[in-house]
């Protein structure tokens, strides 16, 4: 048995997950609770040595009214990721702020506070972060419609709806390119 | 001064401006990555009196490389009025004609010229350096023949262009000092 199975065992043991398996080879995929998050990422931290704090991110499970934070660390040594996830209730999404741990997630969570407007609890910043005067829904929401603001907010240039599809125009041309 | 034939005094001024263009190249968008090659030895754009402004004061020419999100907009509008007259606008990119591919993106502009005045477009996504190449040539025979007039456009449609960016940026937009003084933009 290769580390990152060995890893899994005694994750599974500690955190009782709902869901953990290998997306990709030194990749491991664990969903913990609420609670059992900052736990996890202790003991990633501190005991296995997973010092290098990648990335966190927020997933929108808009038919489950879900959010799902991904927290993913990394091992220098031993070359493997492990992606912490936990899911967040949709409707007034809160969680408490991480930023103790590695001082980049000060920012991530600044970003994922703008982008979809989960409360991070804790955190010594929550402000205006790359948006300028934002109001309403936070842009990166699933149901936020785009096309909607944006038809609200810009003035199209005329002559845009009458283009034709490239595909439809180089049509001939393209077919004879493929069947060379 | 020959006051009674301003035409001719214009003329050569005219003629001068066209050979000696400094670029402000204001990177917003993928376009800029088209800039230096037009500007390094491989196109060699000084052969056209072309070359690099260190700060929109020294200015002529304000390349702006593809779309703008609103919040760069800000800075562009500021940069530009700056900028000591004569002054041209060349708007690199299908997004700054009609949005490009950032058509239902929720922070990009989709018509440039409701904010700030554009002398020449160049076309493509990503116009190559020869594009460019041609849209400073196309501006050369413009500023020559004296229609190159975008600033004085500016100047005139000061409060449509004023709507247009509050419209888009919100009240707290900038602040007047940047074009509201004596003596003009
Ligand atoms: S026109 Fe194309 S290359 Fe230029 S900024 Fe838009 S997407 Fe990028």
């Amino acid at each position: 048995m290769n580390y990152i199975e060995e890893l899994k065992q005694r994750l599974d043991g500690m955190f009782s997950p709902e869901k953990s398996y290998f997306p990709k080879d030194n990749l491991l995929s664990i969903t913990v609770s609420n609670s059992n998050v900052r736990g996890a990422l202790a003991h990633l931290k501190d005991v296995e040595g997973f010092k290098h704090f990648v990335m966190l991110s927020c997933v929108d499970w808009l038919e489950d009214g879900k959010f799902e934070l991904v927290y993913i660390v990394w091992h220098p040594e031993k070359k493997v990721n492990v992606a912490v996830k936990t899911l967040i209730d949709r409707e007034n999404p809160e969680f408490h702020s991480l930023h103790d741990m590695w001082r980049q997630l000060c920012t991530y969570e600044r970003e994922i506070w703008e982008m979809y407007g989960v409360n991070f609890i804790g955190h010594p910043r929550l402000e205006e972060f790359i948006l300028e005067n934002w109001k309403g829904m936070p842009p990166m929401r699933r149901d936020f419609d785009t096309l909607h603001y944006v038809n609200e907010h810009y003035e199209w240039r005329e002559g845009r709806e009458e283009n034709y599809k490239p595909r439809d125009y180089i049509g001939e041309a393209f077919d004879e390119w493929r069947r060379k | 001064m020959c006051t009674d034939n301003p035409g001719v005094w214009e003329y050569i001024a005219n003629w001068a401006r066209k050979h000696s263009i400094w670029v402000l190249a204001y990177g917003t968008g993928c376009g800029a990555i088209e800039l230096p090659p037009t500007m390094t030895s491989r196109y060699d754009a000084e052969r056209f009196g072309l070359r690099g402004a260190a700060t929109p004061r020294q200015a002529d020419l304000l390349i702006i490389s593809g779309y703008l999100a609103t919040k760069s907009l800000k800075r562009v509008i500021r940069t530009y009025e700056q900028m000591y007259d004569p002054k041209y606008v060349m708007a690199l990119g299908s997004c700054t004609i009609n949005g490009g591919m950032y058509w239902d993106s929720y922070n990009t502009i989709k018509k440039l010229d409701l904010y700030i005045p554009v002398d020449v477009y160049v076309a493509g996504c990503m116009p190559r350096p020869e594009a460019i190449i041609q849209g400073i040539i196309s501006l050369q025979k413009r500023i020559e023949e004296g229609k190159a007039e975008g600033a004085k456009k500016y100047r005139e449609n000061i409060e449509w262009y004023k709507k247009n960016q509050r419209e888009v940026l919100g009240d707290d937009f900038l602040p007047d000092y940047t074009w509201n003084f004596e003596g003009g933009i």
